[in-house]
């Protein structure tokens, strides 16, 4: 029988309360002074005190004193939620309230007393007080002292301590209750600490580090506050968040936290990598002599800082990126291999500066992305547990984006919503009627499937090879002794622009073909297209990689040409997938509006551009080793971006008419580029080390490979120095091993400990379905005996007896 | 300099950012809005009482951009009222926004959220308040039989104790496993 079943195990002391209040008459509670039941209050080491005075154990409350229980079992009164009271008619439902169960103790703090009381924090949810008083029964004065004495009682809430001044914090905040309520319990709290602590003297260290806590925690507020006065385009993306809903505004935030990390980035390049080459550019030393004796070396401003670079300018040349802009410090070519003297005797060796300088840019992307996509990820799935089970409930509870100020948006959104029920529902009923489908439907669809991923990968090697003939053809051309000069600015530029417009046509028809594959659900054929548009950048990036690294020999200087290419990449797609397809955005819009209603407003196509943030992203960090000062193109570029796609979007655009998902599909496009920047750490790691840097150009011209600098800097570290023997000793491999091995337990563990706690989970939700089994069944039983029909069954019978009843609970009875 | 009208004492607005999860320009800022909706009766000096006995009727708390739009605005309102009609004082309103703010933990949303989906105010959330959000929601376009069955399969999905509603254990069940709710139930001022 049940009782046998929980008994059994002792750990699950899942109301006993519940059961027991079943079998009783609601009469028996006794109610306080002022006519109400008492709140029943939990304290957070599961002790549950009523009001006042009996701030003690469980034992002397009534209800506990009628059954004798062991140690170990824990009243779980959180669970015993007025819903089984309630159940009850008698009660009226003020009587109901004023009975749910205060817990006080915040709900971050849980964890570090899981393991103390383990067996009554089942449930874990601190269960606020569910109602103010609406029927006045109680005044609010009473009704403070009686939440202060709760949390007076909690010791822990009442140390003179920073931690627990920040747990009264919280519990004050996280109290669900009247403002005002909240203001005198606070008051009279911090003035019984007051007096507390005047009382018993207190450490005077300890009291200084409270008071250097709290004004620290004042500097840190102040601070949060000043820097959410300078968040960049805070009101802009507010206001399109309002018309049209999360997922374009994530869009919008991808497109800040994309420029901010470039703008960080551009500034630590500059700093450190082009101004020092640009100040001997423009500067050089002199010796001029002041007087007979004694010169003096003095910086003077060269008369011709650009006269070493043989062509002329051309206007052109700012979009091949050629021709004068080759020489320039735009590109790797120019950089100098020997030192730069910046100071009497002082000299700022560039090409160190520009390995480490690129070194590091790289190294905080990978940091900033990495953490993001951490964070994300843990957000959105892991606490999500990313099941669908609960489609209908989701949609009506969390379906309103409350968000939504603009009477348009909130008429689609209703409209969305109602598609999407009428969706659901009409899903659910040709399910019932059609049933599965049949052997030859599901063969056609398995073949189409094949087919069309056959054709999307044929077409991204078509890509991947029309791509290296255009390289080897614009190779041919470029070289300085064939055509003319303009024929080689067209030749230069003919690949930029096929491979932009392979970039903008081929996502449109994957798109398409995915029509083709019938995904029963929506986000799978979304998630399928962005996967392959992904793919065809993958694809377009390698090959250009992978062509420059081949002909690194057979070109003067390899690693300009690749940069010319990616900045001439940037800037064809700025002008044509940026420039152009707002315009055309624009005419749509207006031949909708005033011409032609059939053609459909233009709608704003999140993954699209999304994933072309991605390919600039690829391209800027692919090029960034190349040609330092990328980072202030793609930082314009991004900034212009910004204002062109949000005036597009609020003058051109139409909600999305369905509803998107924001939270999961950002964590996938978060992904994808740290996957992107992954790739490229890669390659240029290959890069460095087995591919020979150009002879004639560039800060590494004298070294075979870049990576040897790394080696000559080391060379040069004095061998006995304390550092060295450090160093040496970190990275000797068994130690190495030693760090792997170890990473790989901790992962392991917490796998472990992930998995057990998963059991744990499907153990409890079980557990739970009996109890409410149980619960249904004794309801029943509750019917038929006051009815008079109720028969023991032959296996209880001698088994159930009533209750033990102490005498001072049978006084306290029948005093009412 | 010229008189500087102080809108809350010191003491209030350390009580007020210790009570609720905004801070000092936050709470100024909230005042104002307050204030344009009713500048006759909302004073610019709020040290006194009137933060929680100058009422705003519900009829100009529903103008503000923020919840013109909202279906629930009404039933919103009057969970955060002290006195339950809908008409809002000033620390009501703080208090609404701070919980709807995006600082607040989702624990105290979800709570709230089910207070406002529970119209009747039994603390469950049975088939009559599903069929009133649905109706708030789609305003009324989905017809009867359609709503009836959208509430039978919510009430399928979700209920674990076979009670036939939802209790706030179950829908916190529901609210943990929806990616959306932070994102949605969240509004900017």
């Amino acid at each position: 029988m049940n009782e046998e079943r929980r008994r059994g195990s002792q750990d699950a002391s899942i109301s006993d309360i519940e059961e027991e209040n079943e079998t009783e008459d609601t009469e028996h509670i006794p109610m306080n002074d002022l006519g109400l039941p008492p709140p029943i209050i939990v304290t957070d080491n599961g002790g549950v005190c009523s009001k006042l005075d009996d701030a003690v154990p469980n034992n002397n409350h009534p209800v506990a004193r009628r059954r004798p229980r062991p140690n170990h079992l824990h009243i779980n009164i959180t669970n015993c939620t007025s819903s089984d009271l309630s159940s009850h008619e008698s009660l009226p439902s003020h009587k109901v309230a004023a009975m749910t169960p205060i817990s006080l103790s915040p709900s971050w703090a849980k964890p570090h007393r899981l393991i103390r009381a383990r067996k009554a924090s089942l449930c874990s949810t601190p269960g606020y007080v569910t109602f103010r008083n609406p029927t006045n029964r109680i005044s609010s004065s009473t009704y403070a002292e009686e939440l202060i004495h709760a949390i007076e009682n909690d010791e822990s809430l009442m140390a003179d301590s920073p931690a627990s001044e920040q747990m009264r914090l919280q519990t004050v905040r996280g109290m669900a209750e009247a403002m005002e309520l909240r203001r005198n319990v606070k008051e009279k709290i911090c003035y019984n600490i007051g007096m507390r602590s005047q009382n018993s003297p207190s450490d005077p260290t300890k009291w200084f580090k409270y008071r250097l806590k709290k004004s620290f925690r004042k500097v840190n507020c102040g601070t949060r506050e000043l820097l959410g006065h300078f968040e960049l385009w805070g009101s802009t993306i507010k206001s399109i968040e309002g018309r049209f809903g999360t997922g374009v505004a994530t869009y919008f935030r991808f497109l800040r936290s994309l420029f901010l990390i470039n703008l960080c980035v551009f500034i630590m390049s500059f700093s450190f990598l082009v101004f020092p080459q640009l100040l001997d550019r423009f500067y050089h030393w002199n010796n001029t002599t002041i007087s007979a004796n004694s010169s003096v070396l003095v910086l003077e401003p060269k008369t011709y800082p650009y006269e070493e670079i043989n062509s002329t300018f051309y206007i052109v040349d700012l979009v091949t990126g050629g021709g004068w802009l080759a020489d320039t410090e735009l590109f790797y070519g120019k950089y100098n291999s020997h030192s730069v003297h910046i100071n009497e005797g002082e000299y700022y060796s560039i090409p160190d500066a520009y390995f480490f300088t690129t070194a590091a840019c790289y190294l905080f992307t990978v940091i900033v992305l990495s953490i993001k996509v951490a964070k994300s990820y843990r957000k959105n799935f892991i606490e999500m547990q990313g099941g669908f089970t609960n489609v209908y409930a989701q949609r009506i509870f969390c379906g309103w984006d409350f968000g939504i100020t603009n009477s348009e948006a909130a008429e689609l959104r209703k409209q969305t919503l109602y598609n999407e029920l009428r969706e659901l529902l009409d899903e659910e009923n040709n399910a019932e009627r059609s049933g599965a489908k049949t052997l030859m439907q599901r063969l056609t669809l398995m073949a189409c499937r094949v087919g069309v991923t056959i054709l999307v990968g044929s077409l991204l090697i078509g890509s991947g090879v029309l791509v290296w003939f255009l390289l080897a053809r614009q190779k041919m051309l470029v070289n300085e002794d064939v055509g003319t000069l303009e024929g080689r600015q067209q030749a230069s530029m003919v690949m930029s622009l096929v491979v932009t417009g392979v970039m903008l046509i081929l996502p449109m028809i994957f798109s398409r073909l995915c029509a083709i594959e019938q995904y029963s659900n929506p986000r799978n054929s979304v998630f399928i297209t962005l996967l392959r548009t992904f793919g065809l950048e993958v694809a377009i990036v390698g090959v250009l990689l992978a062509y420059w690294q081949k002909s690194s020999k057979e070109v003067q200087c390899w690693e300009t040409s690749l940069g010319q290419e990616t900045y001439r990449l940037i800037l064809v797609d700025f002008f044509i997938a940026l420039i152009g397809t707002s315009f055309a955005e624009f005419i749509r819009s207006i031949v909708y509006q005033y011409v032609w209603k059939g053609i459909g407003a233009p709608e704003f196509d999140i993954a699209r551009n999304t994933l072309n943030l991605i390919y600039n992203q690829t391209l800027f960090w692919v090029g960034f080793y190349y040609s330092p000062l990328l980072s202030a193109v793609i930082v314009v570029k991004l900034f212009i971006t910004f204002y062109v796609k949000q005036a597009c979007v609020l003058h051109n655009c139409k909600p999305p008419s369905r509803s998107w998902r924001a939270a999961q599909i950002q964590t996938v496009f978060l992904a994808l580029t740290f996957l992107a920047i992954i790739g490229v750490l890669f390659t240029l790691g290959y890069t460095m080390t087995r591919v020979p840097a150009s002879k004639g150009c560039g800060p590494f011209r004298e070294i075979e490979h870049a990576y040897l600098i790394i080696k000559h800097k080391l060379n040069n570290i004095d061998k006995n120095s304390n550092w060295y023997t450090i160093g040496e000793w970190m990275f000797k491999p068994g130690v190495v091993a030693g760090y792997i091995i170890a990473l790989c337990v901790g992962v392991y563990y917490m796998r472990a400990v992930a998995h057990a706690r998963g059991a744990m989970v499907e153990l409890l939700r079980n557990m739970l379905v009996l109890e409410a089994e149980d619960k249904i069944f004794l309801q029943k039983n509750i019917r038929e005996a006051k009815s008079g029909r109720w028969e023991p069954s032959p296996l209880s019978r001698g088994r159930i007896k009533p209750l033990p009843i102490s005498s001072t609970a049978s006084k306290q009875q029948s005093a009412l | 300099m010229g008189n500087k009208v102080v809108t809350f004492s010191e003491e209030q607005i350390d009580d007020y950012q210790d009570c609720t999860y905004f801070t000092r320009k936050e709470i100024l800022r909230v005042h104002k809005r307050f204030r344009e909706l009713s500048p006759s009766t909302v004073p610019k000096c709020m040290t006194g009482d009137e933060a929680h006995t100058i009422k705003v009727p519900l009829n100009l708390m529903e103008t503000l951009p923020e919840f013109r739009e909202n279906p629930f605005r009404k039933r919103i309102f009057s969970v955060f009222s002290s006195d339950g009609t809908g008409n809002m004082t000033f620390e009501d309103f703080l208090e609404l926004l701070s919980v709807l703010s995006e600082q607040a933990p989702r624990d105290i949303k979800v709570f709230y959220a089910f207070k406002i989906y529970d119209f009747d105010g039994d603390e469950h959330i049975g088939p009559a308040d599903l069929q009133q959000a649905l109706t708030l929601l789609t305003s009324n376009e989905l017809n009867a039989e359609e709503t009836s069955q959208a509430c039978t399969k919510v009430v399928e999905e979700s209920d674990i104790d076979g009670d036939g509603k939802l209790s706030f254990i179950e829908f916190e069940h529901v609210i943990l496993r929806a990616p959306d709710f932070l994102t949605t139930f969240h509004i900017r001022i």
